[in-house]
């Protein structure tokens, strides 16, 4: 008899989904039957589709689909299934309570950096959300055009603010924030550093900031009067009203407490320790030029109001006009004012001079990083669960036999990850609590951030915990609900041992690939770290104390300093040699043309300096201050290649320094007067010791503290308002590396995140391995293989992935670690050498046998004739 | 009287009573095919068969499973008391029309 065209019936049945037409198929096959002994195949296969078609649109199937949804057999979401795999999963981890323990930790680990991130993600979106205007403000920023390039700065001039204050219709209220007040207070014989801002008193118009103590109209009014943050306030007075205090600075001037801020939520940029009245500036005297108040941008930010029905759009035509007004008054560059609203500040765009902690590009490092850590312990979870295959699929089976659909063996699975999930963020939370302190001391702007565990903070908590959970568990759960009932009943018992398959153990190696580069990182930034400190930088930095002059008469100092026993030379600076940041640059010209000028860092020094460094001259001879006409100076050999190039045919130890000629007495070696991140610059020497900052001592490495007592009697003798300090120039230098440790902290804890996850893969796939081949090595030992031979056999195989991991990790990390990260840490490096790479590869080695050394000789332990009974 | 029957339904119910123990959906499509003239699809049988047992007016049990068509089982429908009274209603309903001496309805 000749069969019926499938597709119909193919089609029939897809269509007809869970319903029963176990009677209707019946139906069409006998029809067709009887056609085609009436009437021949053609007709036979065309009433056939006709009776097909007729059925799947006729009421009848209708009925009983909808019927069939309502089947309990078929019901998807019960209750008590849920109750039922909850109660499956318990047992399960209970059962095995080892990969439990693997899980559970492997995930803690691996979520604990994510939860850091979304820790501060929880926070950075509350940023500014709670000012009552935050729609309707807006700042200015300014796109900065000059032979550098483009840049576009946060900041804006004080020349804008005064242009724009002018009254313009649209804008309801124009307030700066004026970062610069930096003081020091004197407060019950302590020096209290305080910072803050300078602003107008519709700073509070503008910003939903309330005082807790004071009137607001009045704060801002007279000049010198401050208003106190509440922390502020509680540090310096405890819990006494401040409201009236005087507080007077190091520099002489006294400043009248008029507010008290009312505590405020901690996310906001616009987050200050005191705001200073902006007419205290007044009569402080640096009246800048013209130029200056047009091109001075230095942590000077503009905020507008606008009216309800304005935005930026309709400020476009002012913007363009202030812009034209700037640029006629800059002479090397061209502004453009922009406007950027509240709520894009923080997190926001990347921009020079921001005020903002928080920019996007920040927060998708900072998301890759923790991805990098949270992905390798996703793979481990779906690589140990299939690992297990062999033992669920008979639950798997027996479930699908009694009518389990696939669907529901997903959410089963997914319940039992999402379960362990819950668990493992019990462990990551309290990793989070340990790490807290040290991430909020590492992280600018961390003060705005408030990291304590409140409700909201663990509702997000649990929403990751949640995503990560589904995420790990999606893999299994579909792996597992594709497993063929029949197959898994009958196979599973016979089939005996799946092998490990080539995806999982290239997850395997993957992981071990990361945690290797990022133990290269911890090595290569150590071993930088070091060599940082040991690097000759071109000057005797030991035994040189030095003592900052806070505005007292360098040569006075001097020569009292130089009296003192234990003291062998005394020299003044303008800056700290070898880890200056701060230092003058000044343009040399030879000529009218701007292209004929050169960038040179300038110092002031005494005619002792180079002696008592130990700097070594090329030539010439050190500075002479008997005065001749032009002034003497010395540069460095930088300076000299420099100049060679803009020097035409000119005498070329004779320039212009602004309005001064200069005559070139002598060359220094080159040395590193800045970090070593920094290339030597051309720079020039000249000989000014009232404009030194620091006296230099070098001193004789005995009885330092008696030297350095008298050193304090005779300061006191000088100057009894100003404190005696002095610091070791070599700690010092050591201490401006700090950045690099802290890196060695940050690389070192996802290092050990790292490796410990990929550890622990490693371990789970090995106790998988050894439990499927626990027969054999009975065997084997039954037949008298030693100890080592077990070792070599069962984990040859692992230290070959690991082997592999290596291959594939070490050339990419060193290139990286030698041309980019050295390079960006240190101009002066010799680079990685092969040490750090096979130390840290054999640390990988040594992490990585430990499980494989572990199970083997756990095995091993066992009696043979017991593992033979296994099963 | 409730529950007018339609005409085809009619038809169904009647073709239930007269195929006895062998009325399930195929055999009642071929007999009502062959009786009518007509050329119903296997749909247009069961959607009226499903919404006579909506009604009430017929109940379905399967049958075993046997060889003769893949061993897939037949659905096969018996009539309840309330098709019964309907059917008699229908009958004694048309008997009077057509008692009427006055009827001239000859062919």
């Amino acid at each position: 008899m000749q069969n019926p065209p499938k597709w119909p019936r193919q089609l029939l049945c897809w269509w007809a989904k869970e319903a029963d037409i176990d009677d209707l198929l019946g139906d069409m096959d006998e029809a067709y039957a009887y056609s085609l002994q009436e009437y021949g195949k053609l007709k036979a296969q065309w009433d056939y589709i006709r009776h097909v078609l007729s059925l799947i649109f006729s009421y009848s199937l209708k009925q009983r689909k909808a019927s069939a949804a309502y089947t309990h057999y078929y019901s998807d979401s019960s209750l008590a299934m849920f109750g039922n795999y909850f109660k499956i999963a318990i047992r399960n981890f209970s059962k095995q309570k080892l990969f439990t323990f693997i899980n559970i930790g492997g995930l803690a680990m691996g979520m604990s950096v994510s939860l850091l991130i979304v820790a501060v993600l929880s926070q950075v979106v509350q940023f500014d959300e709670f000012h009552e205007h935050k729609n309707e403000i807006y700042r200015v920023v300014t796109d900065h055009q000059d032979l550098d390039g483009q840049r576009t700065y946060a900041s804006t001039s004080q020349g804008l603010f005064e242009a724009i204050s002018q009254g313009y219709p649209d804008i309801q209220n124009v307030v700066r924030v004026d970062e610069n007040f930096h003081e020091t207070l004197l407060h019950e014989n302590h020096e209290i550093h305080i910072s803050g801002i300078y602003t107008d008193p519709n700073y509070f118009d503008v910003f939903s900031f309330e005082l807790s103590a004071g009137d607001v109209r009045e704060a801002l009014v007279k000049p010198y009067s401050i208003i106190l943050s509440q922390s502020t306030a509680q540090k310096l007075f405890d819990d006494v009203n401040p409201i009236g205090k005087i507080l007077t600075t190091r520099s002489g001037h006294h400043y009248t407490v008029t507010g008290v801020l009312a505590p405020h939520p901690r996310q906001t940029h616009l987050s200050y320790e005191s705001i200073v009245a902006t007419n205290t500036l007044n009569g402080k005297p640096n009246a800048l030029s013209t130029e200056q108040a047009w091109s001075n941008r230095g942590s000077f930010y503009v905020y507008l109001h606008l009216e309800d029905n304005a935005d930026d759009d309709s400020l476009a035509p002012l913007l363009a006009q202030l812009s034209n007004q700037a640029n006629s008054h800059l002479e090397q560059a061209k502004v453009n004012y922009d406007l950027q609203a509240f709520t894009d500040i923080s997190p926001g765009k990347n921009l020079f001079n921001d005020n903002t902690p928080f920019d996007w590009l920040t927060a998708v490092f900072l998301f890759c990083l923790g991805l990098l850590i949270l992905i390798p312990a996703c793979f481990n979870y779906a690589n140990l669960m299939i690992g297990r295959a062999l033992k669920r699929s008979k639950e798997i089976g027996i479930r699908k036999v009694v009518g389990g659909s696939q669907q529901q063996i997903v959410i089963q699975f997914l319940v039992e990850s999402v379960l362990l999930t819950l668990m493992a963020l019990i462990g990551t939370i309290l990793i989070f609590t340990i790490v807290r302190d040290q991430f909020t001391s590492m992280v600018y702007g961390a003060e705005t951030l408030d990291l304590s565990l409140s409700i909201n903070m663990i509702i997000w908590f649990v929403v990751f915990g949640l995503l990560v959970g589904i995420g790990a568990g999606l893999f299994p759960a579909l792996y597992f609900s594709k497993i063929r009932p029949l197959g898994a009943l009958k196979g599973a018992s016979s089939s005996g041992s799946i092998s490990i398959s080539t995806i999982r153990k290239s997850l395997i190696v993957v992981q071990f690939v990361i945690s290797l580069v990022f133990i290269i990182g911890v090595t290569v930034i150590a071993k930088q770290h070091q060599d940082m400190l040991s690097y000759h930088l071109g000057f005797d930095q030991d035994n040189v104390l030095t003592v900052p002059l806070k505005g007292v008469d360098g040569e006075l100092v001097a020569q009292e300093f130089s009296n003192v026993a234990g003291v062998k030379e005394v020299s003044l600076s303008s800056n700290m040699p070898g880890m200056e940041t701060g230092l003058i640059r000044t343009h040399i010209r030879q000529s009218n043309n701007v292209e004929d000028s050169m960038k040179v860092y300038e110092m002031y020094v005494d005619d002792q300096f180079l002696s008592s460094l130990g700097f070594e001259m090329v030539w010439g001879e050190n500075l002479n201050y008997a005065s001749s006409i032009n002034e003497p100076i010395l540069v460095n050999e930088t300076f000299m290649e420099r100049n060679k190039i803009i020097n035409e045919g000119q005498d070329s130890l004779l320039m212009n320094i602004g309005e001064q000629r200069s005559h070139i007495v002598g060359v220094l070696k080159d040395f590193n007067f800045m970090q070593l991140n920094m290339a030597i610059a051309p720079m020039i020497i000249r000989y000014a010791p009232e404009r030194a900052r620091y006296a230099l001592l070098k001193v004789d490495g005995q009885n330092i503290i008696s030297t350095i007592d008298q050193l304090e009697a005779k300061w006191d003798q000088i100057d009894q308002e100003k404190s005696f300090e002095s610091y070791f120039l070599d700690h010092q230098i050591e201490a401006s590396y700090q950045s690099a440790f802290s890196i060695i902290k940050v690389v070192g804890f996802l290092g050990l995140l790292s490796i410990t996850i990929s550890c622990i893969g490693l371990l789970g796939m090995i106790v998988y391995f050894t439990e499927s081949h626990i027969k054999e090595v009975a065997l084997r030992k039954i037949m008298g293989a030693s100890l080592l031979d077990l070792y070599r056999v069962l984990g040859s195989s692992f230290m070959k992935l690991l082997a592999i991991a290596t291959i594939i990790a070490t050339p990419p990390a060193y290139l990286f670690y030698d041309q980019v990260f050295v390079k960006m840490i240190s101009k002066y490096s010799v680079g990685v050498g092969w040490l750090e790479i096979v130390t840290s590869v054999s640390f990988m080695f040594v992490l990585g046998g430990l499980p494989i050394l572990w199970m083997v000789t756990r095995l091993s332990n066992v009696n043979p004739a017991a593992n033979l009974r296994y099963e | 009287m409730k529950g007018y029957l339609g005409e085809f339904e009619e038809l169904v119910l009647l073709t239930i009573a007269n195929l006895g123990d062998g009325a399930y959906g195929l055999a009642l499509l071929r007999d009502i095919n062959e009786r009518t003239n007509r050329n119903l699809s296997l749909g247009a049988m069961h959607s009226t068969l499903t919404r006579l047992e909506e009604k009430g007016f017929i109940t379905s049990y399967l049958g075993e499973p046997t060889n003769e068509r893949g061993g897939r089982r037949k659905r096969y429908f018996e009539l309840t008391d309330n098709a019964i009274v309907a059917l008699n209603d229908m009958k004694s309903l048309r008997d009077q029309l057509w008692s009427n001496p006055k009827i001239d309805l000859s062919l």
